[in-house]
């Protein structure tokens, strides 16, 4: 079940309307409920790794407290250290040991040894990456003193296995998200509207933007030689506007979905292609990732209270990760260390002026816009193609192979529709424009709104179709 | 009132609401649908299910619709004849077609190009584009539930799901994808093999399964067909050679059994000595081009009139 699938389309009302009418009693009976409505929501995927899902936060959970029960520094120190290999043992094991063995082998292979190793397949839980940084925050907070050990196992777990950010994000924080699971939750209806608003905006550039515009993309790479730079430099293009659609799509929906049941989720995206630097893009891009980085593997390096050249080491290292978290594979490592180097190499062109750019609407800063997206734009090249041989031939073919490109204009019609209509809310949200539809004052064109993207969706959105690109990770 | 039934009620206007948009756009969408001209896609679909009456249908995916001039068919068996292939739609597709017409008339010969590879479950088998016609006729009705599940019964209750993907090209009156140099279906592709199109890519039949469900419709067409006593011919069209030689041959060898069943003659003109190397006959590696299609249909007329005469 995805968050855009027609199953979740009666989930999400039946447990909507169970929490608040039946389990509205107190915060265990709202947190039991949640915990199971959470249970059968990744059972729906695959109930055999729900033990893992368990194992991960019931570690976290007894580590936690062993942590913080815990008067000896030194103490302290071995338990997070083996509540992090543990957990991160179980995340290597899943989703790295495959391409460590094989990188090992072809190590070995560039010296002319040839090692035979039957490959691995090792199936990856769905939302491994996700809930297990998530259980982890829990026990390097406290480790850090920025959090007190709960005794309340059910809000424990229910934060942690919570479903709406329990496949792809945002990575809940045990500092602000788990105190929610406290207290009881109040219904609001304000709350309740602005996130079914959410919902439907969330599926509605999901479905239609990113869905539509992926059967194109999809199409031109599963067939990259029989098509030219042009086209390929388009589908580029296209994929670029298609994992922002697909990503953020997928947290408004789990930030609304979240809302729905009185919880908070963080923000995840702020319109990532209006950033004027990738500086700036990384703040605005996967927020609960990148603050999880920040806070958990960049500041303990030191941040930039270090020497120029560490600084400088620490941010290209943390990027690498970043990349891999996302995959084991070398495009990954690639893409993560691309922006790392950009994010090195702006710091040098603008100095301590890269934290104060205006956020006018200016040539200069038009002209910076365009920089970053194009930066960006190639920097998912690696990202998306499954070598980096595809992915260099995917470069050299869009500054040498020009030629007419291939346009459907069937699939690409209802696509363009809703790319402009999204592109249009996101210019009017950067700069305060007054464009006003499903937060509209008067309520017939909220309702009207409501209707029409609803219409849009079924008629032209990619139904039953891909699933959330960052599931994979 | 409180304010979780305040909500519940919004909802429920809104979809109220919605009921009746859907019902005025889904009526509007089907008299759009039945003007769609027959050179369109989407048109053609609808003439396929809802209109054609030729005792002699050309059914199948690119390769049928490419490769069999259907006037030089008419011509040479004296019967009226119409391709109803549509690109890239393959097995489940072209059955649902074959029992919508047969829910309408009995054609009497059918030339099906199926694609011999076309039963494994890892090569697209889309249906679609049939969902605007799920109340139209039963049997092509259950088709699309065995593909895509029990749940469509209740999705295709909002008439605006059934013309998903579709609405788009109707709006545009069918001019997206619209070839007006199409003949009775059949539309001849001109050009050339060039540079690495000759290299025929199929390394994934090598490692898949044939699709029980394919194989379940596949067959209970054929045998509908046989019973009602049409003259089913199948076939597979020249291709520039280069397929894998240790390619998986289950899917082939289930399609073949069905049709022994049955006793419907296959022919296999994948290996033609009038084509093996001569790249000057072909697009690329599977379609036979303007020039291919002038020496592939009369060998093709010649097999069906064997057929005829036994």
């Amino acid at each position: 079940m995805t968050l855009t699938s027609f199953a979740y389309l009666f989930f999400m009302p039946v447990i909507f309307v169970l929490y608040w009418l039946i389990f509205k009693r107190d915060k265990n009976w709202q947190n039991a409920f949640l915990l199971l409505s959470s249970l059968v929501f990744y059972a729906w995927w695959d109930w055999r790794f729900m033990a893992l899902l368990l194992f991960t936060a019931g570690t976290s959970f007894f580590f936690g407290k062993l942590i913080a029960e815990s008067d000896s520094e030194k103490r302290r120190k071995g338990l997070l250290v083996t509540v992090l290999l543990l957990n991160l043992g179980i995340l290597v094991y899943y989703k790295y040991l495959g391409f460590f063995i094989q990188s090992f082998v072809d190590m070995f292979s560039l010296a002319g040894i040839e090692l035979s190793v039957s490959t691995l397949k090792i199936v990856l839980p769905v939302g491994i990456s996700f809930y297990t940084f998530a259980a982890l925050s829990y026990d390097i907070d406290i480790y850090q003193r920025k959090v007190e050990p709960t005794k309340d196992w059910l809000a424990y777990f229910a934060f942690v296995t919570f479903f709406p950010s329990l496949l792809s994000g945002p990575i809940s924080r045990a500092t602000k998200q788990l105190p929610q699971y406290f207290q009881k939750r109040e219904f609001s209806y304000d709350i309740s509207i602005a996130a079914c608003r959410m919902i439907l905006w969330g599926a509605f550039i999901k479905l239609c933007v990113a869905d539509t515009l992926g059967v194109y993309i999809d199409t031109i790479y599963a067939n990259m030689d029989k098509h030219n730079g042009t086209t390929l430099f388009l589908a580029q293009l296209l994929y670029t506007v298609q994992i922002y659609a697909d990503f953020a799509g997928y947290s408004f929906m789990a930030i609304g979905s979240g809302k729905l049941l009185g919880i908070n989720l963080l923000d995840n995206f702020n319109r990532p292609y209006f950033a004027k630097t990738v500086t700036e893009f990384w703040r605005r891009w996967h927020i609960s990732l990148t603050t999880w980085f920040r806070d958990y593997i960049y500041f303990p390096m030191g941040g930039n209270r270090v020497s120029k050249l560490r600084w400088m080491f620490n941010t290209v290292v943390v990027f690498v990760i970043s990349g891999l978290w996302h995959g084991a594979a070398y495009t990954f490592l690639i893409w993560g260390a691309l922006h790392g180097i950009v994010m090195v190499i702006e710091r040098q062109l603008y100095g301590d002026k890269i934290k104060n750019l205006t956020s006018k609407f200016t040539l200069p800063n038009l002209v910076r816009m365009f920089i970053t997206f194009n930066l960006v734009s190639i920097a998912w090249i690696f990202f998306r193609q499954n070598s980096v041989a595809d992915a260099v031939h995917v470069i050299k073919s869009m500054f040498t192979d020009f030629g007419k490109p291939y346009i459907n204009m069937q699939m690409f019609a209802p696509a363009f529709i809703a790319l402009a209509i999204m592109w249009l809310k996101d210019l009017a949200d950067e700069y305060g424009w007054r464009l006003k539809l499903l937060n509209n004052d008067r309520m017939a064109v909220r309702f009207v709104t409501a209707l029409l993207l609803i219409c849009y969706i079924l008629l032209c959105g990619e139904l039953d179709g891909n699933l959330f690109i960052y599931f994979q990770f | 009132m409180k304010p979780l039934y305040k909500l519940l009620l919004v909802l429920l206007l809104l979809f109220v609401a919605l009921l009746g948009v859907d019902f005025l756009v889904g009526h509007a969408l089907d008299k759009m649908a039945d003007k769609m001209p027959d050179q369109s896609e989407v048109g053609l679909t609808h003439l396929s299910v809802k209109k054609v009456d030729a005792p002699v249908l050309i059914i199948g995916s690119s390769r049928a619709r490419h490769h069999y001039n259907t006037r030089q068919i008419e011509d040479s068996l004296g019967m009226h004849a119409y391709t109803i292939a549509r690109d890239a739609h393959f097995v489940s597709y072209q059955s649902a077609v074959l029992n919508a017409v047969l829910d309408r008339y009995t054609p009497k010969v059918v030339l099906w190009e199926c694609g011999l590879n076309n039963l494994f479950s890892k090569e697209r088998d889309a249906v679609h584009c049939l969902h605007p016609y799920y109340y139209d006729c039963d049997s092509l009705r259950s088709i699309i539930d065995k593909k895509e599940g029990a749940s469509m019964a209740v999705k295709m209750r909002l008439n605006m799901y059934r013309y998903n993907g579709v609405a788009s090209n109707i709006l545009m009156l069918g001019r997206s994808g619209a070839r007006p140099d199409t003949m009775q279906g059949f539309l001849p592709i001109k050009g050339n093999l060039k540079g690495n199109d000759t290299i025929l890519k199929m390394p994934e039949v090598v490692a898949d399964t044939v699709d029980a469900v394919r194989l379940d419709i596949f067959k209970n067409t054929i045998k509908r067909m046989r019973d009602q006593g049409v003259t089913v011919i199948l076939f597979d069209s020249p291709v520039y050679e280069l397929e894998n030689p240790h390619r998986n041959m289950a899917s082939e060898q289930a399609i073949k059994d069905v049709c022994a069943q049955y006793g419907v003659p296959v022919f296999d003109n994948r290996y033609l000595d009038e084509f093996r190397n001569s790249p000057e006959y072909f697009f690329d590696p599977t379609h036979i081009n303007k020039e291919g299609t002038a020496v592939y249909t009369p060998i093709v007329i010649g097999q069906v009139r064997s057929v005829l005469e036994k």
